[in-house]
């Protein structure tokens, strides 16, 4: 969480000082939102006892969906060819970052809620 | 939209009938399922942003509008996740019905319950007003009334069932409200699709005039795409509409099909906030929409194009209903802010508070309607702060303060103080055109950042000292 936050606020106070982002301030924010995003899933866990290995094996893959698919929509350049190549009706740079942050998580995750509430209530 | 006002009021009259105790007013008697409160939770969190200035954003900026609805996928969990359980056992261990009286028992620390509170009546006074202006426009055109008129009426309306219901009233009108609201966005998008020719259709005729629009950050850029995910994300926590309700659930191990219910209502919900925009912009690129002089007008257009008159009327009173849900959720906060918060954080027992607390509603929907009828460029400065302002104040101490042992009474002060301060002058001077952050940097974003890391430096040099 302190890490993520801080990365973000590194990115912001560069970008303040210099009047634009640098180059590596958008990966910054990326990464640092996505690590504090999932930072508070772990805190919300650990705080009801040691976190079972399914659980932290769970949030690491959703950091990385995350924080990959916002690395791979920064990474990849600009299409050059008009109409650009379409993914599931969406350019393929916002395919990813709509469909591997919005979509992988939205019933993956009440799934996983539901299936390890009742593990919290018995502990 | 006669039919829709007179379900509500029924609604009203049937709670109020209930609403017999402050813990009636304020959180439900502790009475509320799962469904109801997972619909509820919905319709409380989509504003009448997400039908107007949703639609209006995404018109403009393109993919940027995106983040601030992407983190959704996550914040359905994570709210139950981080935050249910602790709220839900304050409330059955010490009595709790309050976020700010979340907080004040966690650090055990009257400031801190005062400051949430404060920082809580701050930022919802210019998001009640924002919401009363936009009711007003929509009354306005639908019953063909003056502006003024219309934020009387919709104030009125949302007023009398939050009065005599409390949050009884809100939360099933919520549910009433969240069906309408989700069979108006379906609706909405299967009209938009239709009218764009589908979504790959509607994606090639905006690259072929406009490249960036679509691109993964939109025309706002990266920095402000990102930005809005972190805030909006993150923040989410700390909305104490939605917060609130994790205090009136009736039976926490039915508990967990809570985030599957918000996120089935949330997503049929945002289909609207999601296709509108864009299918306006490929048709105003076609030629089929004349280009629009304000974007907030892309919704209007969009009826008035593609949708048959019938259907207008579903969608225009999805727009009520996703206002005034929020509304009363807001008003039901600030009342219990007011009349139960900052008594106990000056050490005064409460008393009275059924009836203290209706007043308090009555103060703040008047308050909030005169400043929504003074003229719009005061409304606008008062609206902005409120999301961002309650994740700067809030996040550190109820989210991250109820799930770390080491955080701080220090800390949680210090990190409200610092998310107030940080946030109010940084949108007051970039709406009076000081400073504005460059590449879209917002100032909420440099509040939260702010307040977490003074939360955790506080938190960690208090227990330094101690140890």
């Amino acid at each position: 969480m302190v890490a993520g936050t801080a990365a973000i606020g590194a990115a912001y106070l560069a970008t303040m000082l210099a009047g634009a982002p640098p180059g590596w301030a958008p990966w910054a924010v990326a990464i640092g939102g996505s690590a504090a995003s999932v930072a508070l899933f772990v805190l919300g866990a650990a705080s009801r006892g040691p976190v079972a290995r399914g659980i932290a094996a769970l949030l690491a893959v959703l950091g990385l969906v995350i924080a990959g698919s916002f690395a791979v929509a920064l990474a990849l350049p600009m299409p050059t060819d008009d109409g650009a190549r379409l993914f599931l009706g969406l350019p393929l740079r916002l395919a990813i970052v709509f469909y591997g942050v919005g979509f992988v998580p939205l019933f993956v995750l009440p799934l996983v809620f539901a299936r390890t509430f009742a593990r919290g209530r018995e502990e | 939209m006669i039919a829709y006002f007179a379900v509500v009021v029924a609604i009203a009259v049937w709670a109020s009938r209930r609403t017999r105790s402050a813990s009636d007013f304020f959180v439900a008697g502790r009475s509320l399922g799962t469904v109801v409160l997972g619909i509820s939770a919905m319709a409380a969190t989509l504003s009448g942003f997400t039908f107007v200035g949703g639609p209006g954003l995404f018109y403009a900026l393109g993919a940027t509008a995106l983040f601030i609805v992407l983190p959704a996928s996550l914040t359905n969990t994570l709210g139950a996740w981080a935050l249910a359980r602790p709220l839900h056992d304050l409330g059955r261990t010490r009595g709790v019905i309050t976020i700010p009286g979340a907080i004040g028992a966690r650090y055990d620390s009257r400031a801190a319950q005062g400051w949430a509170a404060v920082a809580i009546l701050v930022a919802l006074l210019g998001y009640i007003a924002t919401n009363f202006l936009a009711l007003g426009y929509v009354l306005s055109a639908v019953l063909g009334v003056s502006l003024s008129t219309g934020i009387w009426i919709g104030a009125l309306v949302t007023l009398a069932y939050t009065v005599g219901g409390g949050i009884l009233a809100g939360v099933y009108a919520d549910v009433f409200q969240g069906i309408v609201m989700a069979a108006a966005s379906v609706a909405a998008c299967w009209y938009a699709m239709r009218a764009g020719g589908g979504l790959a259709e509607i994606s090639r005729t905006i690259i072929s005039a406009d490249g960036t629009f679509l691109g993964p950050w939109g025309n706002g850029g990266a920095m402000t795409a990102l930005s809005f995910f972190f805030v909006f994300g993150v923040g989410s926590l700390a909305q104490p509409h939605i917060a609130h309700k994790y205090l009136m659930a009736r039976d926490l191990e039915r508990f967990r099909w809570y985030p599957m219910v918000m996120t089935v209502a949330m997503v049929l919900s945002l289909l609207l906030y999601l296709t509108v925009g864009l299918a306006v912009k490929a048709m105003v690129i076609k030629g089929v929409i004349p280009p629009l002089t304000r974007n907030d007008d892309a919704m209007p257009a969009f009826l008035l194009a593609a949708v048959p008159v019938a259907l207008a009327g579903v969608v225009f009173a999805g727009v009520a209903a996703a206002i005034m849900s929020t509304v009363n959720s807001f008003l039901s906060v600030g009342a219990a802010a007011l009349m139960h918060d900052l008594p106990q954080a000056m050490g005064r027992e409460p008393s009275n508070e059924l009836a203290r607390g209706r007043m308090a509603t009555v103060a703040l929907a008047l308050v909030a309607t005169m400043i929504a009828h003074a003229p719009g460029a005061q409304v606008a400065f008062l609206g902005v702060f409120g999301y961002g302002l309650f994740a700067s104040t809030l996040v550190p101490a109820l989210a991250i303060g109820l799930n770390w042992q080491s955080a701080t009474a220090r800390g949680a002060v210090a990190s409200i103080v610092t998310g107030l301060f940080v946030t109010l002058v940084g949108e007051t001077i970039k709406f009076f055109g000081i400073y504005a952050p460059p590449a879209g940097v917002p100032w909420s974003g440099v509040a939260l950042v702010a307040s977490t890391l003074v939360f955790v430096g506080m938190s960690r040099a208090g227990g330094m000292r101690q140890g």
